[in-house]
């Protein structure tokens, strides 16, 4: 075990999701999947997973859609999400009702993400 | 002697003869008393003279006896026959013409009546007796006003009793007036009074006549009511005539008046149609800008994506401290990371102007708006045109709706850009005056001529060349200040420049 903060990435692009990793492993253990679908699937067999961002536009199933899939089970799971769009009102809604805690744009910004993630885990007890 | 007294005689027996013969044939005739009484004594002359002859023809002793009997007889018939010719013929003829008279009198149709000088009743005809039923003489010595013929009416009686004074005076009066039928019906009658007098001029008698008018007058009333009756029917005609053509004036001036409407509405019809044009041609732009938006929101994706791990990457890179101590590993990163970086910048201008938020209640902060405006415009700015800018220090931030905020400065900027054929200057300042940001855009251009700077906001002017300007930028513009409540002004010179100031409230979070 590992006691680095266990995070969910989903992202339909492969790349994305290996620079991620590298970006991200040595301050999280960085779980991916690069569908909705999957991502609910590793969610729900890992109950120590403590922030989720996923890409919004994605096949089959998208960002959003994904989130309320997975906060179904655990309502307090603090997510986001992280696209190359710019803000929709949907995305807007989103996160005026509190089912993401934050819209972040592609390109990332590592230092941005670190910091919101740490806040929001430091912040949650657990899964 | 003997022989001629009979010879004589004779001759008067013949000439009696034939008298008497003549008479007697005429008596046949005419059977009149004094005829006969004449041919009886003609007779008796005769047989006189038969005597006669017989007397000194033979020897008769009594026949003087016979003949002087005979003279006796004879003059008296002679007598009484000369007065029945002559008084008795003129009394006869005096009663047949008195009979006749009468019958005039009494049969003609009209009513005629004699008074006396003092307007007594003394003779009435019998039609009028059996209009009111009068016997005879039953009337005979009344006043006739106070006869049975007037008792229907004190008036009526009036009007007589004035008339018959007037005809007393010698006059003949005629008057209308009315009398009563022994069946009680009221009959008009047409009455005169006429005066006679006597040879020494002294009133003797007043006649009365009176016609029965009452046919005539019923048919007069008639034709008077006919006549009434077509006066009111044209009356009432032309009265419908009247109301028909004030009716159909009106409809007329309804008609008209609906015309004005027609015409009104028409002419609204045309500047609605006008309008929709407009309306039309601004909603092909922004649809043209709708698809523009989705077009770079999806480019700005596709690119964010890739650029996403490229920075990804060079963060790796950086981390894993490759360049350390290879000047030229480090400036190659550093190429990589303000390549990406401009890339980042101009995909994140981009997005600002495809923004398709419907908010007016977003941060928009007027001097990343002009910088983004800026970096749109960087390819047609390079190399030809300097901005200049001169920012205030203090927070320049006001509330509404970044993209239409990013599309008006995005036209103005471009608009001065255009405006300056060859090398320019562009110059921006912004202010702050009593709530209000000021920004101030300067160009050294062509500048706009004083009589058509009224006319830059009006939908499709444009001074452009065809194919270059819609006319709809600053029109569109006009439009998204307004509704952020602030306002564009204009001054321009020829080939001096144009300077638009954009006056925008410094408006705080809405709260909703």
């Amino acid at each position: 075990m590992s006691n680095k903060p266990k995070i969910l990435y989903v992202d339909d692009e492969e790349i994305n999701i290996t620079v991620f990793q590298l970006t991200f492993s040595k301050v999280f253990e960085v779980l991916t999947a690069d569908s909705g679908a999957k991502g609910v699937e590793i969610f729900n067999s890992d109950p120590d997973i403590k922030f989720v961002i996923s890409d919004m536009r994605m096949p089959a199933m998208n960002g959003l859609e994904f989130i309320r899939k997975i906060k179904n089970v655990c309502e307090h799971i603090p997510c986001s999400i992280l696209s190359g769009y710019q803000q929709s009102p949907e995305i807007l809604s989103a996160l005026d009702n509190g089912e993401i805690v934050e819209y972040l744009m592609k390109p990332f910004n590592k230092g941005a993400i670190e910091e919101l993630i740490l806040k929001h885990v430091n912040g949650v007890a657990g899964n | 002697m003997e022989n001629y007294i009979v010879t004589v005689n004779i001759l008067s027996a013949l000439i009696l003869s034939l008298s008497a013969v003549i008479v007697f044939v005429r008596l046949y005739r005419n059977r009149v008393q004094y005829k006969i009484l004449f041919g009886v004594a003609l007779l008796i002359l005769l047989a006189g003279s038969i005597i006669n002859i017989y007397q000194h023809t033979t020897v008769q002793e009594n026949a003087e006896e016979f003949e002087q009997i005979l003279s006796i007889l004879f003059l008296p018939i002679l007598i009484f026959a000369i007065y029945e010719s002559i008084i008795g013929e003129q009394l006869r003829n005096r009663i047949k013409s008195e009979q006749k008279f009468k019958g005039i009198f009494d049969q003609t149709f009209s009513f005629v009546g004699l008074l006396d000088g003092e307007g007594r009743l003394l003779e009435a005809n019998s039609t009028a007796c059996e209009f009111i039923g009068y016997r005879k003489d039953e009337y005979k010595g009344l006043l006739f006003p106070e006869t049975r013929w007037w008792k229907h009416s004190a008036e009526e009686r009036e009007k007589l009793t004035v008339a018959i004074e007037k005809a007393r005076l010698g006059k003949t009066v005629r008057f209308e007036t009315t009398n009563i039928d022994k069946d009680g019906n009221i009959r008009y009658i047409d009455l005169s009074l006429k005066p006679i007098h006597d040879s020494h001029d002294n009133l003797i008698y007043l006649i009365g006549e009176g016609r029965d008018i009452t046919e005539v007058k019923s048919t007069r009333l008639e034709l008077e009511k006919h006549k009434k009756n077509l006066e009111d029917i044209v009356d009432k005609r032309t009265t419908e005539l009247k109301t028909a053509n004030a009716e159909l004036q009106i409809i007329n001036d309804a008609l008209q008046e609906k015309n004005t409407i027609i015409n009104e509405q028409n002419s609204k019809l045309i500047s609605a149609l006008n309008d929709l044009k407009e309306t039309q041609a601004q909603l092909f732009q922004a649809e043209k800008m709708a698809s523009l938006g989705v077009l770079t929101a999806g480019v700005a994706h596709e690119i964010n994506n890739p650029l996403n791990y490229i920075i990804g990457a060079y963060e790796g890179l950086k981390l894993q401290g490759i360049h350390a101590g290879d000047e030229d590993v480090e400036t190659l990163l550093n190429a990589i990371k303000t390549g990406a970086d401009r890339v980042t910048g101009i995909v994140k201008s981009l997005n600002q102007f495809s923004r398709n938020t419907p908010s007016d209640n977003e941060e928009c902060n007027i001097h990343e708006i002009l910088n983004d405006s800026l970096v749109m415009l960087q390819s047609q700015l390079k190399n030809r045109i300097q901005v200049h800018k001169n920012y205030s220090n203090e927070t320049f931030i006001t509330f509404g709706n970044v993209g239409n905020i990013h599309q008006v400065f995005l036209n103005i900027l471009s608009n001065a850009e255009q405006a300056i054929e060859g090398a320019g200057e562009i110059a921006i300042k912004t202010s702050k005056k009593d709530n209000h940001l000021i920004i101030a855009i300067s160009d050294t251009g062509k500048g706009i001529e004083k009589d058509e700077l009224t006319k830059i906001t009006d939908p499709f002017y444009t001074t452009k060349d065809p194919g270059k300007g819609t006319g709809l930028g600053l029109s569109i513009a006009f439009g998204i200040i307004k509704d952020h409540g602030g306002s564009l002004e204009f001054e321009s010179e020829v080939n001096k420049g144009t300077t638009v100031t954009v006056i925008l409230p410094q408006k705080g979070i809405k709260h909703e």
